[in-house]
């Protein structure tokens, strides 16, 4: 029998058991018939609500601080905690208690993210008070459900100066502080107790800088190496607070930030559409979004300007997921990424503001139709429009909310077609 | 036994439709594809008469000089150019029309169980267009691609009543299965070449059905002279049901298949020379389903007629060269139009094993060029068609 399957398999090689099958121009004999039409459906008809929650993430999540002053009326302080001082020298080479004769200060500042005309005086201050790094905030040392303890003074406290020096952003992008042994003993704390803690500040106005990192470098020796070498202490935590917050959105839309804002809108699909010439021809009709296949579903946004010291300082990724349960919220949970997230420069919440942003809703708005093809009812739908990565920046997007021009809108595409049916 | 098993091996191989390819296809139950070997391609016959043993489908009584167990399959590569209006295309494909098993009982009875194409319905249309999409232009296309066909597996039993008059008979089911599906592609890119903002899904649209109903035939062959052999066959098309799959809801189809009418005579004019003729006639009217009854053709008349000049030997056996044409009348219409088919053709075989002068294992070779026209619309046509017969215990 192997023989025979063999010549069969000749034959079949002979033959191009492959298959290209007849392709011919539409010769108008389909039945299928598909009409493609677009329809932009305004706020009104398809949006109940929209809310917008803020302090999602905290300002330690980032792994940045920022300091700002007078930046349209806003400050920013940086609050740095760092591990304990060394106790045994990192080297090998030296041995025995280390001493401490000295030490700097140094901050790397990102002087591509802030807004910078000039030099600028930043001003490094001992921290005599305890915070909450997840919570801290201008008003607050401690802000948490379960307890909440106010600063002594707004903005950090009681401090004492540690040391000063000017950044100058076009000869560097880091700045050393030096400061003196009296200054490292008085930082320095005893072993188990609190660590030392410092707050960054700058001087001047309209002055806003990222610092990237932070770090203790001390000057130190043993009694049997008395040659100094340096010895560094490193950030473990870093948090931000600022004054005063963004004034609340007034039905605009935010996203993004940190702590993060994230916007909540409640949509009601509208079951029918007016059809287009495309899709009913001269007489007109009504087209039932459940029997159309859907191209193309967007959000459409307009941008707004962002408070100028909040303005986004990269790319916003937005991303847009379902609220399982609304009313939860504003710690509901939510569903599966509708899109891969979309970014949007920059540049239009600040001087491009007014420009269109279109979010992809196809797969979810895809699931609303077919589930209200087959219960008779399209369910209302609450999506939440979030950064990919939150919080990430500390700037926010702005979107035009209801009324005006700029509402958001719904574009959709869709495809009506007759069955495919036989000849 | 080992040759049957032979036979569902290869039902397994070939499980995919037994049809061909044309957009012509896309007209009433799709594209007439008679289950004909390489020798009947060549000689313009009918499946009916022949010289040469083998298994044909819905024709026993072809099979009653095996001296063995015997397999037959058959491939059919084709090419093709289309021409309407000012479009032209290409199209090509192979299908498998004829796959056959006979066991001779004794050497006056033969049992056989065969799959052969009925239609076919494998195509495909493509279009462009465009749509405003954010007040941009966005080309998109559409592809309308159907792949079915309608085969026919049946089993058969001949016998010879006496020395010159033979009978046969089969039974059998319409087997196969039909996808149509749309598809609505968009563009990534404007017309201006500016990528489009988000993607665009495609509009898809599918259909799925499948294919029952039975059929018969009843076959008479006489030998009236030791040069002549006539032939006819009465098939009788039953109902061919059409039924959508569960899941898909577009709706079915009950079709009547015509009887249809085969005659056919051999006729020896030397010990090198025979001529071979048959015609096939059958009334594509009152099908019972209105849709498809509006496309078909009416009533159809088939015919072709070949020569075959064995005058030399080759390998095992003899070298038979044939020559034939053929005329047919396609039982849909097209676009409103009836579709003719004409093709010339040139065939041989090469016998690889044979015994008592029959052969045990041959392959048959047909090419023929020809045409397929509808109104307007023009295929030219070139078919190759490879019949292997394996036969031995």
């Amino acid at each position: 029998m192997r023989r025979y399957i063999f010549l069969t398999a000749m034959v079949c090689a002979a033959a191009g058991c492959t298959e290209e099958i007849s392709t011919a121009p539409d010769l108008g004999f389909l039945q299928v018939n598909p009409r493609t039409a677009e329809v932009l459906i305004p706020f009104e008809d398809f949006l109940d609500e929209v809310l917008v929650f803020d302090g999602y993430g905290s300002t330690s999540e980032i792994g940045r601080g920022w300091v700002a002053a007078d930046l349209d009326g806003l400050n920013a302080r940086t609050l740095v905690g760092f591990d304990e001082y060394p106790t045994t020298p990192s080297s090998d080479q030296n041995r025995g208690a280390l001493i401490f004769t000295g030490g700097r200060l140094v901050l790397h500042f990102d002087s591509l993210a802030g807004e910078l005309d000039s030099r600028v005086k930043v001003e490094v201050y001992q921290v005599e008070e305890e915070w909450h790094p997840e919570s801290v905030n201008w008003e607050f040392a401690v802000d948490t459900t379960g307890g909440q303890r106010a600063w002594s003074q707004p903005g950090g406290g009681v401090t004492t100066l540690v040391g000063a020096a000017n950044f100058i952003p076009e000869a560097s992008d880091s700045l050393s502080i030096p400061i003196d042994s009296a200054m490292v003993a008085f930082l320095k704390t005893e072993p188990g107790a609190r660590p030392p803690a410092l707050l960054v500040a700058a001087v001047g106005s309209g002055v806003s800088l990222q610092l990237v990192k932070m770090t203790l470098v001390l000057t130190s020796s043993t009694f049997l190496n008395p040659e100094p070498w340096e010895e560094t202490v490193p950030a473990v935590t870093t948090s931000f607070m600022f004054d005063p917050a963004p004034p609340p959105s007034s039905g605009w839309l935010r996203v993004g930030g940190t702590p993060s804002w994230r916007s909540v809108l409640t949509m009601s699909l509208p079951r029918e559409v007016t059809g287009t010439p495309e899709t009913c021809g001269s007489v007109g009709c009504e087209v039932d979004l459940t029997d159309v296949h859907l191209n193309l579903a967007e959000l459409v946004l307009t941008t707004r300007q962002t408070e100028l010291a909040f303005q986004p300082q990269d790319t916003t990724g937005v991303d847009i997921r379902p609220v399982l349960s609304p009313e939860l919220l504003p710690k509901s949970p939510l569903g599966e990424a509708v899109a891969f997230p979309k970014g949007v420069p920059r540049e239009v919440f600040a001087g491009q503001a007014g420009t269109q942003v279109f979010l992809p809703l196809t797969p979810l708005l895809v699931q609303v139709l077919d589930s209200a093809a087959v219960t008779g009812t399209v369910p209302v739908t609450s999506i939440a429009l979030f950064t990919n990565i939150e919080p990430h920046l500390i700037g926010f997007a702005s979107f035009e909310g209801a009324g005006g021009a700029g509402a958001p809108a719904l574009r959709l595409l869709y495809t009506v077609t007759n069955p495919v049916g036989l000849p | 036994m080992r040759f049957f098993g032979s036979f569902l091996v290869l039902l397994l191989i070939l499980s995919s439709p037994l049809a061909a390819q044309s957009v012509i296809g896309a007209s009433g139950l799709g594209m007439r594809l008679e289950p004909l070997d390489a020798v009947q391609r060549a000689l313009g016959g009918v499946g009916v008469t022949t010289r040469t043993p083998t298994v044909l489908p819905g024709n026993p009584a072809a099979s009653l000089d095996l001296l063995a167990p015997t397999i037959t399959f058959t491939a059919q590569p084709q090419w093709g150019t289309y021409v309407v209006g000012s479009e032209k295309g290409d199209f090509f494909a192979t299908r498998f029309p004829v796959l056959g098993f006979a066991y001779p009982l004794g050497t006056n009875s033969v049992i056989t169980l065969t799959a052969g194409s009925q239609f076919d319905q494998n195509w495909s249309v493509v279009s462009r267009g465009t749509v405003d999409v954010h007040g941009e232009s966005v080309g998109y296309t559409d592809r309308f691609l159907s792949d079915g066909a309608v085969t026919a597996i049946q089993a058969g039993w001949a016998r010879r009543l006496s020395t010159v008059f033979a009978v046969g008979a089969t039974v059998g089911v319409y087997r196969g299965g039909l996808k149509r599906n749309f598809f609505r592609v968009f563009d990534g890119e404007t017309a201006d070449s500016v990528a489009v903002e988000n993607p665009i899904e495609t509009t898809t649209v599918l259909g799925r059905w499948n294919h029952s109903g039975l059929l018969a035939s009843l076959n008479l062959l006489w030998d009236p002279s030791p040069f002549l052999q006539l032939g006819a066959t009465m098939e009788w098309g039953g109902t061919l049901k059409v039924n959508p799959v569960r899941g898909f809801q577009d709706l079915g189809r009950v079709v009547s298949v015509p009887l249809q009418f085969k005659v056919s005579t051999t006729v020896a004019l030397s010990s090198t020379l025979a001529l071979n003729a048959g015609a096939n006639y059958s009334d594509w009217s009152g099908l019972g389903d209105a849709s498809v009854e509006d496309a078909g053709a009416g009533r159809v008349v088939s015919y072709g007629a070949g020569v075959e000049w064995e005058a030399r030997n080759f390998w095992a056996g003899g070298l038979p060269i044939r020559l034939g044409f053929r005329q047919s009348k396609l039982p849909f219409r097209f676009l409103g139009e009836r579709v003719k088919e004409n093709t010339v053709s040139l065939g041989f075989s090469i016998v690889m094993a044979q015994a008592l002068g029959l052969p045990l294992a041959a392959l048959d070779v047909a090419a023929e060029a020809g045409s397929r026209r509808s109104g307007t619309y023009d295929e030219s046509l070139r078919r190759l068609t490879m019949t292997l017969r394996v036969g031995g215990n």
